[in-house]
């Protein structure tokens, strides 16, 4: 509603002038010329007027289509419509309405046309706009206006001033050479258009003869002047158009040809942006290959970097058995030539040509074959191939298609594997965090209570966000406790939930059994079967009575316990024998693990830890070694387990350097006073 | 800095003799396993590991003798160890390995025990 009262008063503005005019020639007699200031301000307004129809009738949908045809279209009809008002005008309007009134309405529609067709004009000029376009074309609509206006000024008709026309008829042709759209028409919109040229170019030849006998100048000077020049601006740019299209006819199937090149990359490229899923993506680009380049076959071979041959992705138009008799190796047969050159192969007669001859036995129906390498930064990952059934199927343009599908093909296929690998990275990231919480809420988070003459300190250090290191207090009862130091095999997640599987058990089973090897050797039958059988893990377990100072220890293929006679500053390893947990399903080791009991004296120390402690690594690839702990532990047997502890790991610390920790380390340090 | 592993084949009679040398860590264990994939897949069943130039051996690799050891056994195959460095020793008999595998001093010894087995 809005936009029709807009239309309606454009409409109506031009119109008006239009009727003031005609009330102006009726009444005052303006026209006659004889006061010439009154004769200037009619031509003025008409021109205005006519000016004024620019916005309405640039704004109608009917009037401006986006098609290039369409808009000839346009052109024919304003051309026909020329033809038919003059005949009414003469047969019809002339007698009905006398000589001026028959003048005053087909100036007005006239202009209407003009407009129209200008507008048409302009629209096929601004098809590739570049920078001068609009200034070029903006001097042919003044040059027009003002030429028009000296006209109407001077009361002079476009025959007599003829040399002054030539001005605004200059710049028309060189607008006439903007007819870039030509290019983008297929071929059959090339005959159509050209047709629609050809009349529109006898149209207008006659319609000069026609605007001119119409005697307009009767009406106006500048209106019959600017209906002139419009007309004339129209069928030069429309055979210039004709002579364009006329020499672009030879190659239009070439272009067509180019159109459907960059309209199937195109639709290539939307396919593949938006399919993330690689074997999805593959068969998609088998089918495209097959589809655009006129293939019977087509099939897509990709290898991993380290591969030492291709694996057959997706094909398109092959039999199984074709399938299953082809070979992709990276050192023999095409696929050898094309890695190891990185060119395309082109084989225009499979049976013949001497790098495709000993294909024959597969390749039955296949005559003509390209190979064309996906390269990528890390080489040629992939070979893109199509075959036709008869010799000489393809033509370089064929050959670029596939060369520029195959770049897309590379960038897609990266996209892909990144989009993959960035979601199988969250999920293990998200995984990690996990079982990092997970293990850090299976350690104790203090020491247990002890008698005065007991010091206890513990540390755990992963050397990655989940580690399979794990040490334990268990409560047993008021005087009795348990330690557990382990090691689950490999690390990351598993580790982190076998930890909390041996957690549970050993704290179970803790209360059951007051021995240490009864308690290991259960604990192996439960584990064993399932644990992964690459897995094994490594415990000790030790009860200590803090009020008849023993302490009882079975050792499942664990480190051995370190002990420090302080008064005698003497270092022993207490070393039951064992197995590591999970590695036998319980014969072997029940048989093999040993139990010890000792008592525990004043001025000792014991030293549970996991090999990352001992085995931690410098830049040399030195181990830190039982020697280095010993002396450290020696150093600062007199400070509390918590100092010892610190002065400990940061003596490890300082060993391994910039060095990355390749090992978690735990240890429990525990002193007698 | 020497990170890697080095593994060399040889095949005596039926017997297959690994020679492990270098790392055995988490990084070189999937070699080192593809190798004896390799052999149980040719349906060798009778490995010697030699252990002679093996400088460092982490859990990882414990686990692929491990991994394997009970396929091996189930088709009247076995590993047996040999040629252990001191340090390659202890890291084995602290988690048990003596008890449950055949280990040698030499490779000859190893080899003359799949011998008499069969």
């Amino acid at each position: 509603m809005k936009a029709f009262s807009k239309n309606f008063i454009l409409l109506l503005l031009p119109l008006l002038v239009f009727f003031v005019v005609y009330i102006g020639d009726t009444v005052f007699k303006i026209n006659t010329g004889v006061v010439e200031v009154l004769a200037w301000l009619r031509e003025l307004l008409l021109l205005g007027a006519i000016a004024g129809l620019v916005p309405l009738l640039s704004s109608l949908k009917i009037l401006n289509p986006g098609k290039t045809t369409a808009k000839f279209r346009v052109l024919l009809f304003v051309v026909i419509a020329f033809f038919v008002v003059s005949v009414v005008h003469k047969f019809v309007l002339v007698p009905i309405f006398g000589t001026l009134n028959g003048y005053v309405l087909i100036s007005i529609i006239y202009s209407f046309l003009s407009i129209i067709g200008l507008i048409q004009i302009r629209d096929l000029i601004y098809f590739k706009r570049k920078k001068n376009t609009g200034k070029v074309f903006a001097a042919l609509i003044i040059s027009i206006s003002m030429v028009s206006i000296y006209g109407g000024l001077s009361s002079k008709d476009f025959q007599q001033i003829l040399g002054i026309v030539m001005i605004p008829i200059g710049f028309a042709i060189f607008n006439s050479f903007r007819v870039s759209w030509i290019a983008y028409l297929s071929k059959s919109q090339k005959y159509l258009v050209l047709l629609f040229c050809m009349i529109l170019v006898a149209g207008s030849y006659f319609l000069r003869d026609l605007v001119i006998a119409s005697a307009l100048f009767e009406y106006s000077y500048s209106v019959e002047i600017f209906v002139h020049l419009a007309t004339t601006s129209i069928s030069i740019y429309t055979f210039f158009g004709m002579v364009g299209l006329l020499l672009h006819l030879p190659t239009a199937t070439l272009f067509d040809r180019k159109i459907r090149d960059i309209e199937s990359l195109q639709s290539l490229s939307r396919a593949v942006s938006s399919v993330l899923d690689v074997s999805k993506l593959t068969e998609m680009i088998s089918e495209f290959t097959a589809e655009y380049s006129n293939s019977q076959y087509s099939w897509l071979v990709l290898r991993e970097p380290d591969d030492d041959e291709f694996y057959l992705m997706s094909s398109h138009g092959l039999t199984e058995e074709q399938q299953n008799n082809m070979s992709f190796k990276i050192d023999e047969g095409t696929s050898g030539l094309i890695f190891k050159s990185g060119e395309p192969l082109i084989s225009q007669d499979v049976a013949r040509e001497e790098s495709t001859k000993h294909l024959k036995f597969w390749n039955a129906g296949i005559k003509s074959l390209i190979g064309y390498p996906l390269i990528s930064e890390a080489g040629v990952i992939g070979i893109l191939y199509a075959g036709m059934n008869e010799e000489y199927g393809y033509d370089n343009d064929d050959i670029d298609l596939i060369g520029a599908f195959s770049n897309h093909i590379v960038i897609a296929l990266e996209n892909a594997k990144l989009v993959e690998g960035s979601i199988e990275k969250e999920r293990l990231e998200h995984e990690l965090r996990l079982a990092h919480e997970v293990q850090l809420n299976l350690l104790p988070k203090g020491v247990p209570d002890l008698p005065d003459d007991f010091d206890i300190a513990a540390a755990s250090m992963p050397a990655n966000e989940v580690g399979g290191d794990y040490f334990d207090f268990i409560e047993i009862y008021e005087n009795r406790f348990g330690l557990v130091t382990g090691d689950v095999s490999g690390k990351g997640t598993s580790a982190a939930f076998y930890m909390a599987e041996i957690k549970g058990m050993i704290q179970a089973y803790s209360r059951i059994y007051d021995s240490p090897r009864k308690i290991l050797c259960d604990v192996n039958r439960a584990l064993y079967g399932n644990l992964d059988s690459r897995s094994f893990i490594s415990l000790t377990y030790a009860i200590v009575d803090s009020k008849k100072h023993k302490m009882k220890y079975s050792r499942a293929g664990h480190m051995p316990i370190l002990r420090y006679l302080e008064k005698e500053n003497e270092w022993s390893e207490l070393e039951p024998k064992g197995i590591g947990l999970g590695m036998d399903k319980g014969d072997i080791f029940d048989k093999v693990i040993e139990e010890a009991e000792i008592k525990l004296k004043s001025d000792e120390l014991y030293f549970f830890y996991t090999d990352g402690a001992s085995d931690a690594m410098n830049h040399n690839q030195e181990e830190f070694g039982e020697e280095k702990l010993r002396i450290s532990l020696t150093k600062h047997y007199h400070l509390s387990c918590e100092e010892i502890k610190a002065n400990l790991i940061n003596d490890i610390w300082k060993h391994i350097g910039k060095q990355d920790v390749h090992d978690d380390i735990t240890m429990i340090i525990m002193k007698i006073k | 800095m020497q990170t890697d592993i080095i593994l060399k084949r040889e095949d005596i009679n039926g017997v297959s003799v690994i020679h492990v040398g270098g790392y055995l860590d988490a990084h070189t264990a999937t070699k080192f396993e593809s190798l004896i994939l390799e052999l149980t897949n040719a349906e060798r069943y009778k490995l010697i590991l030699n252990f002679k130039e093996l400088d460092y051996i982490s859990s990882a690799g414990l686990g692929v003798i491990m991994g394997n050891i009970e396929e091996i056994r189930n088709h009247d195959g076995d590993i047996k160890l040999s040629d252990m460095g001191e340090k390659i020793y202890r890291v084995f008999d602290l988690v048990g390995f003596p008890s449950l595998y055949d280990i040698f001093d030499t490779q000859k010894e190893a080899e003359t025990a799949f011998e008499s087995k069969s």
